[in-house]
């Protein structure tokens, strides 16, 4: 429909008009505010009609041609406005022919861009119920997860999405840990990220195939089990039997860290680190403030009630056979209370931690003691142990407990139960912490 | 190839056929520490041709037996010989030298008597 512009006549005030003059006199007018102009069109009747010839002020006029009606005086009177060939005719004209040119388009030329309908879209239908009609991409939800219709049908108990995989598709997505998705699984990638899961308090077979694969599967740095009022049997200096109990968490330290370290034989089997969260037991490394043969030589570690106490609670709670035999360089002589010597043997996989693993380096057991002599303290316990690099905070469980390292003649090192790095007498009975090895039982 | 250690001590005896393990020598035969008293002064070690674990081979000053002591192990006699450090010597020499002073000075004092 074309665009018509409205008119609106000028009838402001009263004229007096003389029979047979041009002159117009307004009161009460406001010619030339108002915009009357020349062309507009004069009538005091609405019949006979004349034209605007000059509009010399706000109350005077100038006909083109003279008044031929009865002179009169306080007249009311129109004046038309007319736009023909002004600026706001020309503008409304060319608006109109747009509008009218844009109608149609839109009703013809865009009708044939538009391309046909597409097919239909998901439609949610809320809760699903029994004795609906469902329609074929029709949603629901039942019981909490999201259902896709396959078909339409009428939906029965029997029919349900739960129960009808041919009508209904479980929308849920099942996303796999994303740490699998990084880098794949291994001990390095698990060896990077601290998680801190309870694992239970079983060993589980699923377990002892991710160690033994290598992939550590659902395994990871600060994991932990669990165990409370585990029986374990183990016997003292003089020969005598115990039964006790342990209750206590086992955290995983790290992943395959002593791989590939070996005098004799090339250590390749997969394997965990796990130490337990508080100390076992107490005990000194040696009966006196000595400590001649160093680690390896300690009462610590050749007594019954040392270090195969702890073996024998390890057993306890992941099973036997579980423990990974392997060969560790130890220090086995002080001289001038420093390290002198180091060797290889046989461990049964539960052993102090010494200082590297626990802080990353030596505090120590360090340095010549002369400035010539170098220590003899070579070992495969010199990397810091994922859990304490993630976690330093758990280096400390508010007791001491013994490291590995020879400190002096007389003195071993250890954690100081306010948390800081230490050394002790070692005749001290200071907690039993070690580091155990795990692996997949033959 | 012999992957053998030997160890000569300086009275002339021998002690051959031996492992090393770190830089514990290790030997079938039994050891006591006894087999090295007073025998260190110049000690030489030799082993397998181009090996020279922890500078152990070649000839050696005085010496001495880390704890003074052979550690018996499943595997055998273990024992550890350590250069002493010239320091050490040197503190050694000079400690020998001042009792001998003293030995000196009462033997004199003894005399005047």
């Amino acid at each position: 429909m074309p665009y018509s512009v409205g008119l609106k006549w000028y009838n402001t005030g009263t004229v007096t008009v003389t029979q047979g003059s041009t002159a117009l006199t307004g009161v009460g007018t406001n010619w030339v505010n108002s915009g009357i102009k020349t062309g507009d069109i004069f009538t005091i009747d609405n019949s006979i009609f004349y034209q605007v010839n000059t509009v010399n002020s706000n109350t005077s006029i100038t006909l083109a041609t003279a008044f031929t009606g009865t002179s009169g005086s306080t007249l009311n009177y129109s004046i038309i406005r007319n736009f023909a060939a002004t600026m706001q005719a020309e503008i409304a004209a060319q608006v109109a022919l747009l509008v009218n040119k844009y109608e149609t388009y839109i009703d013809t030329d865009l009708k044939q861009i538009v391309g046909p309908k597409g097919d239909p879209g998901i439609a949610y239908r809320g809760v699903w119920a029994s004795g609906r009609t469902y329609n074929a991409l029709d949603a629901v939800d039942y019981n909490g997860t999201l259902y896709l219709a396959k078909a339409p049908h009428t939906s029965r108990s029997s029919n349900s999405p739960a129960a009808a995989g041919s009508l209904w598709m479980n929308m849920e997505i099942t996303i796999p840990p994303i740490v699998n998705e990084l880098t794949g699984s291994g001990a390095g990638l698990h060896n990077s990220l601290y998680r801190g899961k309870a694992l239970g308090s079983t060993f589980t077979g699923a377990q002892k195939d991710a160690i033994n694969n290598g992939t550590f599967d659902d395994l990871y740095v600060g994991d932990y089990w669990s165990f409370s009022n585990v029986s374990y049997t183990w016997t003292d200096d003089e020969g005598q039997t115990h039964n006790d109990v342990y209750s206590g968490t086992f955290r995983i330290a790290d992943c395959d860290y002593y791989r590939r370290s070996g005098d004799n034989v090339d250590l390749t089997k997969h394997h965990l680190i796990v130490v337990p969260d508080a100390c076992m037991f107490y005990r000194g490394m040696n009966a006196t403030n000595i400590t001649d043969g160093a680690y390896v030589g300690s009462e610590m570690r050749t007594k019954p009630s040392g270090l195969a106490r702890a073996k024998a609670i390890a057993e306890a709670c992941f099973g036997a056979g579980t423990l990974l035999s392997h060969r560790q360089f130890f220090e086995n002589a002080v001289t001038n209370g420093r390290a002198s010597a180091s060797a290889w043997y046989d461990s049964e996989g539960d052993e102090l931690m010494t200082e590297e693993q626990i802080y990353g380096a030596p505090i120590f057991d360090s340095g010549s003691p002369d400035g010539v002599t170098v220590p003899f303290r070579y070992t495969i316990g010199c990397k810091q142990l994922n859990l304490f690099r993630h976690r330093p905070d758990l280096i400390s469980d508010r007791q001491s407990f013994w490291l590995q390292n020879v400190c002096s003649a007389a003195r071993f090192a250890n954690v100081n139960n306010f948390g800081f790095c230490s050394n002790g007498g070692a005749s001290n009975a200071y907690g039993v912490r070690p580091a155990i090895a795990l692996r997949k039982p033959a | 190839m012999s992957n053998k250690w030997k160890v000569t001590l300086s009275d002339g005896s021998v002690i051959s056929d031996l492992e090393l393990n770190g830089n514990n020598f290790v030997s079938k035969t039994p050891l006591t520490a006894v087999d090295f008293d007073a025998k260190l002064s110049h000690v030489i070690i030799e082993g397998p041709e181009g090996e020279n674990a922890y500078g152990l081979a070649g000839e050696h000053g005085p010496m001495m037996l880390a704890e003074n002591r052979v550690q018996v192990w499943p595997d055998g006699y273990y024992f550890v010989l350590l250069d002493i450090p010239e320091s050490v010597l040197k503190e050694q020499a000079r400690e020998e030298l001042i009792t001998s002073m003293e030995l000196a000075m009462v033997e004199i004092y003894e005399r005047g008597m």
